[in-house]
């Protein structure tokens, strides 16, 4: 029997492959979410009331069904058994494994300030604290969201949807950190001050005001700024509890090789939870993306099935549209000295690409993302590419790549 | 699978397929005189790229393997499992730009109006896909992927003689939306 534990985008791909694959054997689905799979991205949307929660669904326990999947929701794994290749569950149910996916994604992460775990602290992460977070903004006038990554931004924008006057703290100089530079940070913010939400770099959180039992605010660069609603949003982490406890060996992530095998050769990871080479350093990394997610639960399904196919590695990726800005970001978009750095800015557009060794190394596109990808597909290519000038003028284009 | 193909030699780049894509497919006229004053103003699926005289329209390939597929969270991206044709769903994008990201061919346009992916999906529930009706040239063609290796085959043997009697005179440039298949 294959047991996929995980029910997020790398977990459902590889058991739907894996049934695909291998048609005679059992594949089950473990999840501890209780309705069904939904889209993570439209979490903001549903706090902003744009759209009902039922909107985000993508599987349910009977569309896993109907593909031959046995889909428990509502359980945790709570121990994996190696040597007995069993699989423990909180109901107390026990479930015997031919090859185990972990597919156990992220869990967000909560700094460790004095008061972050007071009533009105709410961390965004799944459907269920988008409800509660929702049902918090009824009564709520002012909220303070803690970090200015993805996730922060949209739900700050989202809370500022529901009339709530939002500060948005920042520890790092920049918003999107891992996405922007300094200067497509600076744009991106003055496009959300105008949609009327504060923003504060470079400044870290102290503690959280509590005042008859609730959040009343939050201290930071010796201010306090009001809130009775306050969002956690300075990151995820890996969620490899269950390898660390099992004895398989982890990184910052689970270690996988690249047919997403653990050091268990009967235990795969693959997503967000998974630890794999960068194909261009060379370094340990999780791009947590979900295309990764994806090509990784592929990977896995394979393996699992018995197949040689390998995860070569996909360079760090995101698009994202905050504030009216659209925004696409492919790897290296910082560059390090020596590199040739292309910018051009136009109608309020910033395009930036980095080329090191005659080689396209990231790509930063904000306010205007056509092409990005055609650009960002020359990168895990590794294109010497002959006349760079062309890369950020507007009328490139793939015809440019394949022109006489 | 049935698909639109490309022959770049006879692309005058006119883009009469551009504006019939719009029309087509984007207007709510659907007509070019009243067309060109709608706002938001009606946006081509396929785009004509390149010079002058090495132009060529460019529009989704449907790849077998569509990085797009994969990279949509939100279900929006999906397959006709008939035809095999990738189109967007429009009720369930989310404007992540994730497909935007992804595409190597850039065929997945942004929609600044509606905050939706928008790409060719092969006309597929027309009789023939507007880019191919319109064009004056015949460079689009719609059809199996067969019929139309025979062609491309037809054609690169009548040029190969021709090179062969002019020195220096360049290769037969037809190509399929896979254009890694020229030089087979």
């Amino acid at each position: 029997m294959y047991i996929v534990i995980g029910q997020g985008i790398a977990g459902s791909t590889a058991a739907t492959m894996l049934r695909k694959q291998d048609p005679h054997t059992p594949v089950a689905v473990i999840t501890n979410e209780l309705h069904y799979v939904y889209s993570r991205i439209d979490l903001p949307d549903i706090i902003a009331g744009k759209y009902e929660p039922a909107a985000s669904v993508l599987r349910t326990a009977e569309d896993f069904a109907k593909a031959g999947i046995e889909c428990l929701m509502g359980e945790t794994a709570v121990a994996l058994l190696r040597d007995e290749k069993a699989v423990l569950l909180s109901s107390g149910r026990r479930f015997q494994y031919d090859k185990l996916l972990l597919a156990t994604g992220s869990l967000p992460v909560v700094p460790p300030v004095p008061g972050a775990g007071a009533p009105g602290v709410y961390s965004l992460w799944t459907l269920q604290q988008a409800g509660e977070i929702f049902d918090a903004t009824g009564k709520a006038r002012s909220a303070v969201v803690v970090g200015a990554g993805l996730i922060g931004l949209k739900t700050a924008l989202a809370l500022k949807k529901r009339g709530l006057n939002v500060t948005v703290i920042e520890k790092l100089p920049r918003l999107l950190p891992r996405q922007l530079d300094d200067e497509a940070s600076d744009m991106l913010a003055e496009s959300v001050r105008e949609e009327g939400v504060e923003i504060l770099v470079g400044m870290g959180v102290d503690a959280i005001s509590v005042d008859s039992g609730a959040v009343s605010g939050v201290n930071a660069g010796g201010r306090v700024f009001p809130a009775d609603l306050v969002v956690m949003a300075i990151g995820v982490k890996p969620n490899i509890g269950l390898a660390v406890a099992a004895g398989i060996e982890t990184g910052r992530g689970i270690t996988v090789d690249e047919f997403q095998r653990t050091s268990d050769p009967d235990v795969y990871a693959a997503g967000d939870a998974a630890e794999t080479l960068d194909p261009l350093t060379g370094d340990r990394t999780i791009p947590a993306s979900w295309p990764v997610a994806v090509a990784q639960g592929r990977i896995a399904a394979s393996s699992m099935a018995g197949g040689r196919a390998t995860y070569d590695g996909m360079v760090a990726m995101n698009a994202v549209e905050i504030g009216g800005m659209p925004l696409v970001s492919i790897g290296d978009i910082e560059g390090r000295t020596g590199d040739e750095v292309l910018v051009e800015r136009r109608n309020g557009a910033y395009r930036k690409v980095v080329i090191r060794d005659g080689k396209i190394r990231g790509v930063l596109f904000l306010g205007e993302i056509r092409q990005a990808g055609v650009i960002g597909s020359l990168i895990s290519r590794r294109v010497e590419i002959a006349e760079v000038e062309r890369l950020t003028s507007p009328h490139f284009s793939y015809a440019d790549l394949i022109a006489v | 699978m049935k698909r639109v193909w490309v022959d770049r030699d006879k692309c005058l780049g006119c883009k009469t397929c551009e504006l019939q894509c719009a029309v087509e497919r984007n207007s709510t006229s659907k007509r070019l005189a009243l067309a060109v004053h709608e706002d938001p103003r009606p946006a081509a699926r396929v785009g004509v790229f390149g010079p002058t005289g090495s132009s060529f329209p460019l529009q989704c390939r449907h790849c077998q393997d569509a990085v797009c597929l994969m990279a949509c969270p939100s279900g929006a991206m999906q397959r006709d499992p008939e035809k095999g044709t990738t189109f967007v769903a429009q009720d369930k994008c989310r404007g992540c730009w994730m497909c935007v990201m992804s595409c190597p061919f850039g065929a997945v346009i942004p929609s600044a109006q509606f905050k939706t992916a928008m790409k060719c999906d092969a006309c597929m529930n027309m009789e023939e896909a507007a880019c191919v009706a319109s064009c004056p040239t015949g460079a689009l063609v719609y059809g199996e992927e067969d019929a139309y290796v025979k062609v491309l085959a037809a054609k690169r043997g009548r040029i190969a003689a021709y090179v062969s009697s002019i020195p220096g005179s360049p290769q037969a440039q037809a190509m399929g939306l896979d254009f890694s298949k020229e030089g087979k």
